[in-house]
Order: structure tokens, then sequence, then C-alpha cells
């Protein structure tokens, strides 16, 4: 008693508050779903972005390099590309250095898809490959020939693929599920059916760039060496093709949704407040101050807000954990509940509204005269 | 209680038609009674009220309530005033339409005031109002009942002064009596200023001012 209660008009006005606190519900709910399953996007592809070039690297030394770094031009290209993979294995930082083929595997997100480099190599290979990438078998067997392949886990599901299965038009096998944290795949050759041929280098984490690498046992890369992937690289490309694309995206949908509901609750909320200048008038006639009033329709917007938040927050959470079950873990993919940018960028986003909603409630505010002048 | 001076209301100052809603009003009023203003429609009845009650500044003269110049307050000093002091009753009840009939009543109690939930329902029966009505919403509520919340409303914070504007005015002959009833007793101890064009309500009133285009036509003291 004594101040101006906003529960009074919360609580004997369901139907109007309902509209409001259902918008915002849906509003909150719409936003963060969407940046969750972009922000799930992000997370499902930074395993084969960042985390899996820190340890190793793909790239096509051209012939020009070869010449500086491995002279003898009578020697054949394959020959002088393993003499460079030996000294470069005499750094400590590298671990193995093939001169291999490589292909490619696809991922889906909900959002978007990812292509990403395989290692080709012999067979006597893929278990130290799988070891350096943390990798272990869990079903099925290693690639003894040419032509197959062992398929991480999270990749199976997210293709859809089974033990047998004939991917790449049937070139390949699928002969062994493998499972680690970088999704890695690796197979044996495919006898020039590949998307790559060159040094396939893995390495301690660390190691920023082949250039880098490179350059410690004296070799140069120019413009002419094709580095496919490594760890700069994979940065690079995960900020802009990943992190930048999603960051457009997230906003557009959030300026749309954000002027949808400023319109829409603005109008709603302007609408309530002229109905009940009436009431404003009597508060000012028995003695409440404008401000008295002001801050009665302050506590009315945050706890409509409140309300929308926590509900949209709730429902969110379910959503996603509904998405998560039926899509996202039979797809491999990593689900994101809690995004603190997200959130940041919703309250921000409300708060923006809550002060676009000022200007109704000062007008609203301005109206206010004493019953005396209503009966005049 | 009351000591009013030379006022003046003029409405449409800047025309070259003044036009004066009151004029040159000089009166006393007590710190307690029951004291009728009449006069016909547009006579300046309800703008005396106003007047007195710091919801219009007069545009000449001077109000001085209990010892203190209340013409020219600020805003702020005219809330205060009106929200710990005066209670009102207006011609239309205007009731939140979306509280119920207690809610109503306690709306204007002042701050801290835990007492006012009993005083409320007190004062509802006491204006003959039964406690099923008391969850009512207005549009649930005759208008007599609508009225009647008003007026238990004006007196939440007992206030040292009610002003009551045509307060019988949507009440049958009954409940118009029993609102007059309980005017008539508030008016024991405070000061209650009824204004009315109904001279039949004010028979038990302490005195009667008679307003006739703006001016006191006539002061009478009755004998009760």
């Amino acid at each position: 008693m004594g101040h101006l209660s906003a529960w009074k008009f919360i609580k004997n006005n369901k139907k109007q508050v309902a509209v409001i606190v259902v918008a915002l519900t849906l509003s909150v709910m719409g936003m963060y779903v969407v940046g969750s399953i972009l922000a799930s996007t992000r997370e499902s592809f930074r395993p084969l972005l960042v985390d899996s070039l820190k340890y190793q690297m793909y790239l096509e030394v051209s012939a020009e390099t070869l010449d500086k770094a491995v002279p003898g031009e009578a020697r054949l290209y394959r020959e002088r590309n393993r003499e460079l993979a030996a000294r470069l294995e005499q750094l400590p930082e590298v671990k193995r250095a093939y001169y291999s083929e490589w292909s490619q595997f696809t991922v889906h997100a909900l959002m978007g898809m990812l292509v990403t480099e395989m290692p080709l190599l012999e067979p006597e290979d893929i278990p130290d490959y799988l070891a350096h990438m943390k990798s272990k078998l869990v079903e099925g067997r290693l690639p003894e020939k040419d032509f197959e392949l062992v398929v991480d886990s999270a990749v199976m599901r997210n293709q859809g693929y089974r033990i047998g299965d004939k991917p790449g038009q049937g070139l390949w096998t699928i002969v062994g599920v493998s499972d680690g944290p970088y999704m890695s795949c690796v197979g044996t050759t495919a006898h020039g059916n590949n998307s790559g041929v060159g040094l396939i280098v893995l390495t301690e984490e660390g190691v920023d760039s082949a250039e880098d690498l490179f350059a410690k046992i004296g070799v140069h890369l120019t413009s002419l060496d094709r580095v496919s992937a490594d760890a700069r690289k994979g940065r690079e490309m995960f900020q802009t093709e990943i992190i930048d694309e999603i960051d457009g995206a997230l906003l557009a949908v959030l300026i749309s949704v954000i002027a949808l509901l400023t319109v829409s609750i603005t109008v709603a909320y302007n609408s309530y407040m002229r109905n009940r200048i009436n009431e404003y008038c009597l508060y000012a006639s028995l003695g409440f101050s404008r401000m008295d009033v002001y801050r009665m329709i302050l506590r009315e917007i945050a706890i409509l807000f409140g309300a929308g938040l926590l509900l949209g927050a709730l429902l969110s959470g379910g959503i996603i954990a509904l998405i998560d079950v039926l899509i996202m873990h039979p797809m491999g993919l990593i689900p994101v509940y809690i995004e603190p940018r997200l959130l940041c960028l919703i309250l921000a986003a409300m708060a923006a509204v809550i002060g676009i909603l000022q200007f109704p409630a000062l007008l609203s505010v301005h109206r206010i005269r004493t019953i005396d002048m209503l009966e005049d | 209680m009351f000591e009013i001076k030379n006022v003046s209301m003029i409405y449409d100052m800047d025309s070259d038609e003044k036009m004066y809603a009151l004029s040159d009003v000089d009166l006393s009023l007590p710190d307690h009674g029951l004291i009728g203003i009449i006069g016909p429609s547009g006579s300046g009845k309800s703008t005396l009220m106003y007047c007195l009650s710091s919801l219009k500044e007069p545009t000449e003269g001077s109000i001085i309530y209990n010892g203190e110049e209340i013409t020219h307050l600020t805003p702020a000093q005219r809330e205060t005033l009106r929200r710990r002091k005066f209670g009102f009753i207006f011609q239309k009840h205007y009731l939140v339409p979306y509280m119920n009939a207690f809610d109503n009543c306690v709306v204007a109690a002042l701050p801290g005031d835990e007492g006012c939930a009993q005083r409320a329902k007190a004062l509802m029966e006491q204006l003959g109002l039964r406690e099923k009505e008391f969850k009512k919403r207005p549009a649930k509520l005759s208008g007599g009942q609508c009225q009647r919340v008003a007026i238990a409303r004006s007196m939440i914070n007992g206030p040292e002064v009610v002003f009551a504007d045509e307060p019988t005015a949507s009440l049958d002959h009954e409940n118009a009596f029993n609102v007059m009833r309980v005017l008539r007793e508030y008016a024991d101890e405070h000061l209650v200023l009824v204004v009315t064009h109904d001279r039949s309500i004010l028979q038990d009133a302490d005195r009667i001012i008679e307003i006739w285009d703006g001016r006191i036509s006539a002061v009478k003291e009755t004998e009760r």
C-alpha cells in the first residue's frame, strides 16, 4: 500500500498482459533458438577448422620451392618431397611428415556445411595418425587395403553412414569407426582420386603455420606453394567463413525480430496507456506525482519484460533440448545451450525496446491532467 | 482552517471577453463541519472547490490553509497537500476499472499505512457495501455502489478536509441519505465541503454557501 502497484494492472489484465508476454517470450525464444543453432554450427565446425589443424597441415610445395630446397631436378618430384618430409621430421615439433594424397569429407550443420581435409595414408601409418589425433577405433577395423576409410563417429552420424557404406560415388568403403575430439577421418590411397597430393605434416600444438615451420628448415614458402590447411589458415577461415557469416546472419535475425517486436509492443502498450489515461489523471488528482505514475509504468514494463525473458529462456532451453535430441545428436553436432554473447545481445536488444517504450510512456505521463480538467 | 481572500478565477485570460468563474470571493471556513456549496450549473461552485483543494490555481487572490498560503505552491507541494490532508469525491466516481472495490479504496492509502485494509472494509461497510461486493470490479457494481467506493476512498487516510463534488448525484434517495449521514459523522471532527445543486441533501449542513455567477450570494449558518 502507499505506492502505485504495478501488480494490480498485471494481475487484473491477464489478456492484455498475456499478449505482451507472449510476444516477448516468442521473440526471445526465436532469437535465442536461432542464435543457438548458429552457435552450434560454429561449435560443430570448430574442431574441424581450428582444433584439428593445431596438429596437422596439408600443403603442395611448388617445383620452384623444391628446386631451391632440394636441388637435383633429375630426381622424381615424389622423392624430393619425401626428402623434404624427412628434413621436417628432424624438427622437435614435427611428429611425422608424409608425402601422400588427401581427400575431403563433408560435415553438415543445421545451417551450412563444411568440407575439410582427410589424409590418405599407407595402412601402416594410420594407427599413428589416429593416435596423434587422439582418436580411437571403436568399431570395425582399420583400413588394410586401398580405397578404405575409417570415419569419426560424429561424421558417421552426421552423414548417416554405416560400416560397409561406399561414399565418394562408391569409390571408398567405410571399414571402421573412430572416436576422437577432432572428428578425424583417414583413409588409404585412392590412386589419383584425391583433392590434393603433397606434404601432410603432423605437428605438436603451437605450430602456427606451414610458412613458420618450413622456415625452420631454411625453406621459404612463396605464393606458388599451395597451403591447403594449417593452423593459421584454419583459424582465419573459421573467422571469416564461420564466425563473421554467423554474426551477420545473427545480426539480421536480431534486427528483424527486434524491429517487429518494437513496433508490436509499442503499438500494444501505447494503446493500453491511452486507455488508462483517466486512471493516471485520478492518481494525479489524489496527490500522486507524475513521477509516481511513471515509476508504476516502468515497474509494469520491467515485470512484463522480466516475465517474457524468463519464459523465453525456459522455452528456448526446452526447444534447444528437443532439437539436440531429435536433430543435433543424430547429426553428430555440438549443441549450444548457453551462449553468453547471445544472451548479452538479447538483453541489449530488450533494453533498447524498453528504451523505445519510454517515448509512449513519457507521452502518457505528459498527458496527465487532474480530474478537474477532465470535468471542465 | 481556510481563509479565502479576493479569489478570482478567470478563464480565457488572453481573450478580450474574460470569463470569470469566480470573482472576488472572500470566505472563511472552520476546521470542522459540513459546509454545503450550492448554486446552479456554471455558477462556479466546482471551481471554488478545485481552488480550495489545490487542483486549480486561482488567477487572483489568496487561499490560506491552516495558516499557510497554498495559492502558489509548487506542483510537488500541491501533490503532498492533496495526498496527506485532502480527500476527494468527484462528480463521476473515477474508479480504476480493472481493480476491485477494495483495491480501489486502498489505492489512495499513504505509504506504510498497515491499517488501511481494515479501515477500508469498515468504511465500505459503513457506506452500505456488503463484503461480497468488495471483490467486485466497478463494471459489476451499480453506479451508486461505485460512488460509495469512491467516498470510502476519499476517507481512507482520514483527511482533514473532504471535498465532495455532487457526491449523491448517482445515488437513490436511501443511499444518498446514508452517504450524507456518513459525511455528517465525519464532519463532526473534520471539514467536509459538499458541492451540490440539490438543497435537500444539505439539511444537516452547518453552513450553506450560495454561489451565483462566480460570486457568493449568501452564507447561511444553520442551527443543529
